[in-house]
């Protein structure tokens, strides 16, 4: 009897959350809200709805591959992280987000940030010009942007000052 | 397994159980900015996600605690009582609390679908474990009532496996993508876990034998 009164009420249980997880995947809860905002868009492809040809010279896909290649190898050394912050769900690194709507022919604008486990920081902002493949990167608004390599430099002198 | 080796196994998990317990316990600050919760604005005024998250994460920090103790045969031995009240208790936090909304997260998951199949998976094969275990103790079949133990555990420490996985996969070196971390790590997880429980448990009852 014991046993059985178990049994029941798992199952019960079990039943119950999987119908609510189906409805929730088929009533609204589902689509937008559960996909990943790590997923990426193709922005150039969204331009082409309307007919209208992309006002990009480029994909964000390529401003993926340039940020993988050529940024973020350089800009994690300047990066730590707490322990305890990265032990967590989400993947701890460099990530950036692409501004669709200040990005202009063939330069991408966007920011640089860091995902410290799930808590994300502001890192700098970029200005790529994927004709060419030059960087620029500021850390704040308010500043000018200056080539990879002199921010690099200047990093570098603001952790060893640290230190 | 010499009994040096076993110890040692037994404080690595139990200290890898208590960092877990000690880094999610932060949440009942119930400061909605903070870590996993960061990701999780849009559900923050959901009342039914929220009471899951904090039963879910409450219960599995109860789960994390007090689950290494059962394996301490001199424990189990001497205080017979302990061990059953104990036992009690895991069983009772998983099945009645933990698991269920273990599956009631599954839903909301990162990752999109995928994620979900893999966390819910988990949380039912942990129910079932859980369960089964207690039914082989129901049935004084003791050698199966500690395997089936053997592989709840299995998946209750999946929590930690996870939180070792994603950081290790960030590595930009391995060059996988954030998505590919996030979902990817909702099965291997608890899979790779299972994996390992099912090859330590050949080795010890085959020495039994």
């Amino acid at each position: 009897m014991k046993k059985s009164l178990i049994v029941l009420f798992t199952s019960a249980t079990l039943v119950f959350v999987a119908a609510f997880g189906l409805m929730s995947l088929t009533n609204g809860h589902s689509g937008s809200e559960f996909v990943s905002e790590y997923e990426t868009v193709d922005y150039s492809s969204v331009t082409t709805v309307d007919g209208e040809e992309s006002e990009f010279t480029f994909t964000e896909e390529d401003v993926w591959e340039h940020f993988d290649e050529k940024m973020s190898p350089e800009l994690s050394r300047f990066v730590s992280y707490d322990e305890g912050e990265i032990f967590s769900r989400c993947p701890s690194g460099m990530s950036q987000f692409f501004d669709y709507e200040e990005s202009f022919a063939q330069f991408a604008i966007g920011e640089v940030v860091v995902w410290e486990g799930c808590t994300e920081q502001h890192y700098c902002y970029y200005k790529i010009d994927m004709d060419k493949k030059e960087t620029f990167l500021k850390k704040n608004e308010e500043d000018d942007y200056m080539a990879m390599a002199d921010f690099v430099e200047m990093e570098e002198e603001r952790t060893m000052a640290k230190f | 397994m010499t009994i040096a080796l076993k110890y040692t196994l037994w404080a690595v998990i139990a200290f890898c159980s208590l960092f877990l317990a000690y880094i999610t316990a932060l949440y009942f600050s119930f400061d909605t900015n903070l870590n996993f919760l960061n990701v999780k604005q849009s559900l923050i005024s959901n009342n039914f996600w929220m009471t899951s998250f904090y039963i879910h994460v409450g219960t599995g920090i109860l789960v994390m605690l007090i689950g290494p103790f059962q394996f301490l045969k001199w424990l189990r031995n001497k205080y017979l009582e302990v061990h059953r009240i104990i036992g009690r208790i895991y069983v009772f936090t998983i099945l009645g609390f933990a698991a269920p909304t273990g599956l009631i997260m599954a839903f909301y998951a990162e990752g999109g679908l995928w994620s979900t199949i893999g966390f819910s998976l988990m949380s039912i094969t942990w129910f079932l474990t859980t369960y089964l275990a207690v039914v082989a103790a129901k049935n004084k079949k003791i050698r199966s009532h500690e395997k089936w133990m053997y592989r709840s555990y299995a998946m209750s420490f999946s929590a930690v496996t996870l939180r070792l996985l994603v950081p290790a996969m960030s590595i930009p070196n391995f060059g996988f993508s954030d998505h590919f971390v996030v979902v990817s790590t909702a099965w291997i997880s608890w899979l790779i876990n299972l994996i390992i429980i099912e090859l330590y448990l050949k080795i010890k009852f085959k020495s039994l034998t």
